[in-house]
C-alpha cells in the first residue's frame, strides 16, 4: 500500500514537474491533497519540494501552498527532535553547518558539511534529497511563520541544527542540502534540524551561535523580510532562487567577490547598526572557516551584497538574513555564507559607518568661510583706531577658529583683496590722487580748461605722440611747452633724424611721421598692385555653367519616375540636387525653384546665390513655364526634408 | 557724533572751520582736518590779523562747490589713513572733477 502510494505521489510529482499549466498543476495537486501523505514518501520523493516551488505560481499557488502547509503538519514531531540533536552528521548542510559553527570545530565540520554539500550539490542523492527536501521544505515554511518564537530562546546549540535546517527551506539550498545531508543520513536530524534550521536557518549564513541570535532576531524579520522578498521578487537573488540547479547558484557565488571588505563597502550605508556583536562574532566565527569560506566568500559576498541591497530596506539585520534567505534559495551554501557574510556586513558595515559618520561632519565645513566672532563690518572713515586690525583681523580669525578648516592653523598668511596697486605704498596727496586719475584717462582729456602746463605735466608725460598732439590741438597754449616732450617722442621713434634750423621737435617730429606715412602708402600701393598682377590662387567658379550636369542614378530615376528631368543645364541640375536647392532658393529667390539647381556645385554659398539667380534665369528661359509646375512636388520634398538644415544661409 | 561741544567755528580755538566755496556752500570741518591743506593753515595761523583768524572761515572764489566737498573729503581720508600701518587704498577721483580737483589740489597744496 505505501508502495503504490509513494507510486502515485511520485507519478503525480512527476507531472507536477512536466506540466507547467495551471490547470493540470490544481488537478495534480487535489490529487496529492487527497493522498494520505505520509512523512516517508514526503522524504523519499520529495515531492513536498516540488509543490512547494508552486508556491508562487499566479493559479496554483494558494493550493500549492495549502498543501505544503498541510504536510508540514505531518512532521511536528519530528522538528522539535531537531533542537535535541547536537551534532547532526545533517545531511542538510544546516544540520551540518549548525552544530559546528558554534564552535572552531564545528565551524571545520562546517566546512566539511560544506564542502561535502558542494560536492552533492553536483552529485544528487535523490533518495537523501527527497529525504531531506520535504521535511525541510515544509519546516522551513512552518518556521518561516514561526519564526519569532523558537528563536530567542535557545542560543548555541539549537541555532547550528536550526541554520542547517534553514538552509533547507529554500528549494534549492534544500536540494543542494539534501545532496550533501544525503551523505550523513539522519533524517529525523533533519526534521529537527530542519525545523530549528527553518526557524534560523535565515541566520544559519551568519555564524551559528551569533548567527542564530540573528536568526532569532532576523527570523521575524526575515520572515517578513522573506514574504516581502518574494512579494517583491526583483531581486536576483529571487530570480537565482527560483533556479533550482546548483551550478548556476555556484557561478553566483562565483561571481561575487570574496573580499569581507568588499561587503562592508557593500553595506556602508547600510542602516544595519543592531547586531553588530552578534555579526561581527558571527564573522569571526564564519572567517575561522576556512574551507567552507571558500564557498562561504562567493557566498558572503553574495549574501553581503543582498544583504546590502535589502538593508536600504529593512534597518535590521533582517535584511541581511532577508537576503541571505535569497542566497539560500540559490543554494545551500550561498546561504550559509550569507549568513557569515550578512553577519560579517553587520560589523565592518557599522564600523565603516561609524568611521565615515565621523569623517562627514568634516567635510562640509571646508569650502564654507566660518563666520568669526570677530567678524567686523567694513569700518566707517571715523573708526580710525580699528583700521590697523582691519587688514589683520581677518587673517587672525582664520588662525583662531580651530575648528574651521584645520588647515593653516599656524601659518601667517596675509590675505589680500585685489590687485597690489589697490593699495598705495604711501600717502598721496589730492594732486597726486588727481594726477593719479588723469594718467589713467588720457583719452578722456579734453580742454584743459586754464590749467597751465605744468600742473599737467605728468600727465602729458605719458602721452603718446598722437594723444600729445591731440591735446595740444585742442589746448594751444601747451604747444609752447610740450617741446621737450616732443623732443623725448623724437629721439624715440626717429632717432637717426636731426632737426633743422629753427625747427622745433614738435615740427620735427610731424614731418618725420608724415614722411612716414607717406612711404608706407607708397609701398602698400606697390604692394597691392604687384598683387593684383598676379594670379589669383583661389577663385569660385561656376560649375557646370554651360555643360549639362549629369545627375546620380537615383536621382535620375527620380526624375523619370516624377517627371522631373529637364532638358537644360539649370533645370536638370536642380532636379538632380534637391539638397542645395533648398539652401539656395529661399534665401535667393523662394519662389525660383531653378535657381538653387545650378548652385548645388558651387561651394560657397554667396557664390550659389550669385549663380542662383543667372542659374534660375537661363532656366527660366530655357523652360519656361511647365518647369516650375513640374518641380512642385520636388521643391515640396527638399524643403520639407532640409527644412532646418539649409533654412537661411 | 559727541563733541561735547558745539559746532561753532567762534574763537581762535574752536574745533571747526568753515570753508565756503564759490557758490556759498559752507562747509564746516574739524581744523584739524583742514589744516592738512598748507594753504588753509597759512590763512588760519598765519602771522598778521586775517579776518580768517577771527571767525574761522575761509572763502574760495575759485573753488565751486563740487570741488570742495570733495575735498573736504579727502582731509577726512588723509586724517584717517596717516600713521596706518594698513594698506592705504585709493582715494577715489571721479574723472570728470579731476581737472578741476587738481587745480584745487594745486592752490590748497594738499
Amino acid at each position: 500500500m505505501a508502495e503504490m502510494l509513494m507510486e502515485t505521489v511520485k507519478r503525480l510529482q512527476s507531472r507536477l514537474r512536466d506540466n507547467p499549466e495551471s490547470r493540470k498543476l490544481l488537478k495534480t495537486l487535489k490529487r496529492l491533497r487527497d493522498v494520505p501523505m505520509t512523512v516517508d514518501i514526503l522524504v523519499e520523493t520529495g515531492v513536498g519540494k516540488t509543490v512547494n516551488s508552486y508556491r508562487k505560481h499566479e493559479a496554483v499557488g494558494e493550493a500549492a501552498k495549502s498543501l505544503v502547509t498541510k504536510w508540514k503538519k505531518l512532521v511536528p514531531q519530528t522538528a522539535d527532535r531537531a533542537n535535541s540533536h547536537v551534532k547532526e552528521p545533517s545531511h542538510s548542510h544546516r544540520g551540518h553547518k549548525r552544530p559546528r559553527e558554534p564552535s572552531p570545530e564545528e565551524g571545520g565540520s562546517y566546512a566539511e558539511a560544506e564542502e561535502r554539500g558542494y560536492h552533492t550539490i553536483y552529485s544528487p542523492s535523490p533518495p537523501q534529497h527527497k529525504q531531506y527536501s520535504p521535511q525541510q521544505e515544509g519546516r522551513y515554511q512552518s518556521d518561516q511563520y514561526e519564526s519569532p518564537e523558537p528563536e530567542p530562546s535557545p542560543p548555541p546549540p539549537p541555532p547550528p541544527r536550526k541554520d542547517l535546517h534553514h538552509i533547507k527551506p529554500n528549494k534549492e539550498p534544500s536540494k543542494n542540502h539534501h545532496h550533501k545531508d544525503g551523505e550523513r543520513q539522519r533524517q529525523q536530524q533533519q526534521h529537527t534540524e530542519v525545523r530549528r534550521s527553518n526557524e534560523k536557518s535565515r541566520e544559519w549564513h551568519q555564524s551559528p551561535p551569533q548567527k542564530t541570535a540573528k536568526h532569532m532576531k532576523t527570523t521575524t524579520t526575515s520572515a517578513h523580510d522573506r514574504k516581502e522578498e518574494k512579494k517583491k521578487g526583483g531581486d536576483c537573488s529571487e530570480g537565482r532562487r527560483q533556479q533550482k540547479e546548483t551550478q548556476p547558484q555556484k557561478v553566483e557565488d562565483d561571481y561575487e567577490t570574496p573580499t569581507m571588505s568588499f561587503e562592508s563597502f557593500l553595506t556602508y550605508d547600510a542602516p544595519t547598526v543592531v547586531k553588530k556583536k552578534k555579526k561581527s562574532s558571527s564573522q569571526q566565527q564564519q572567517q575561522q572557516l576556512p574551507p567552507s569560506s571558500s564557498h562561504s566568500r562567493p557566498s558572503q559576498s553574495s549574501s553581503s551584497t543582498f544583504s546590502s541591497s535589502r538593508g536600504t530596506r529593512s534597518p535590521q539585520p533582517s535584511s541581511s538574513s532577508s537576503s541571505s534567505k535569497y542566497i539560500k534559495t540559490n543554494g545551500s551554501q550561498s546561504t550559509k555564507r550569507s549568513h557569515p557574510d550578512s553577519s560579517t556586513e553587520a560589523l565592518p558595515t557599522p564600523e565603516k559607518r561609524r568611521r565615515v559618520v565621523e569623517e562627514m561632519p568634516m567635510l562640509p565645513e571646508i569650502p564654507l568661510p566660518a563666520i568669526q566672532p570677530n567678524y567686523r563690518p567694513l569700518p566707517s572713515m571715523d573708526v580710525t583706531p580699528l583700521s590697523p586690525q582691519r587688514r589683520k583681523g581677518p587673517v587672525c580669525n582664520d588662525e583662531d577658529d580651530a575648528g574651521f578648516t584645520g588647515k593653516r592653523l599656524n601659518s601667517k598668511m596675509v590675505v589680500y583683496s585685489g590687485s597690489k596697486t589697490a593699495y598705495l605704498p604711501k600717502m598721496m596727496t589730492l594732486y597726486e590722487q588727481c594726477i593719479r586719475v588723469l594718467q589713467n584717462n588720457i583719452d578722456s582729456i579734453a580742454e584743459v580748461g586754464g590749467v597751465p602746463f605744468d600742473i599737467l605735466e605728468p600727465v602729458l608725460e605719458r602721452c603718446t605722440p598722437e594723444q600729445l598732439y591731440r591735446i595740444e590741438e585742442l589746448n594751444q597754449c601747451f604747444t609752447e611747452d610740450s617741446n621737450e616732450l616732443w623732443r623725448r617722442h623724437c629721439q624715440h621713434d626717429f632717432k637717426r633724424e636731426s632737426r633743422k634750423e629753427y625747427e622745433s621737435w614738435r615740427e620735427l617730429y610731424l614731418r618725420l611721421h608724415d614722411e612716414r606715412e607717406a612711404r608706407l602708402r607708397l609701398l602698400t600701393q606697390n604692394i597691392t598692385s604687384a598683387h593684383a598682377n598676379k594670379p589669383k590662387v583661389r577663385q569660385a567658379k561656376i560649375a557646370f555653367e554651360d555643360s549639362f550636369a549629369k545627375p546620380p542614378r537615383d536621382v535620375r530615376r527620380r526624375q523619370e519616375k516624377f517627371g522631373t528631368t529637364s532638358g537644360s543645364s539649370a533645370a536638370s541640375t536642380f532636379a538632380a540636387c534637391p539638397i542645395k536647392p533648398k539652401a539656395a532658393a529661399p534665401s535667393v529667390h523662394p519662389a525660383e525653384p531653378s535657381g538653387p539647381s545650378s548652385s548645388q556645385f558651387i561651394p560657397a554659398p554667396s557664390s550659389s546665390r550669385s549663380s542662383g539667380p543667372s542659374a534660375a534665369a537661363v532656366g527660366a528661359v530655357a523652360l519656361g513655364k511647365p518647369q516650375p509646375k513640374k518641380k512642385a512636388p520636388m521643391m515640396a520634398k527638399t524643403i520639407k526634408a532640409f527644412k532646418n538644415r539649409f533654412s537661411r544661409r | 557724533m559727541s563733541d561735547g561741544e558745539e559746532r561753532a567755528c567762534e574763537g581762535p580755538d574752536s574745533m571747526y572751520v568753515k570753508l565756503i566755496s564759490s557758490d556759498d556752500h559752507e562747509f564746516i570741518v574739524k581744523r584739524e582736518h583742514a589744516l592738512v591743506s598748507g594753504t588753509i593753515k597759512a590763512m588760519l595761523s598765519g602771522p598778521g590779523q586775517i579776518a580768517e583768524n577771527e571767525t574761522n572761515e575761509i572763502k574760495f572764489r575759485e573753488i565751486p562747490s563740487h570741488v570742495l566737498s570733495n575735498v573736504c573729503e579727502y582731509f577726512t581720508y588723509k586724517a584717517q589713513h596717516t600713521n596706518s600701518s594698513t594698506e592705504v587704498p585709493d582715494f577715489p577721483v571721479s574723472p570728470e572733477i579731476s581737472m578741476e580737483l587738481i587745480i584745487a589740489a594745486n592752490f590748497l597744496d594738499c
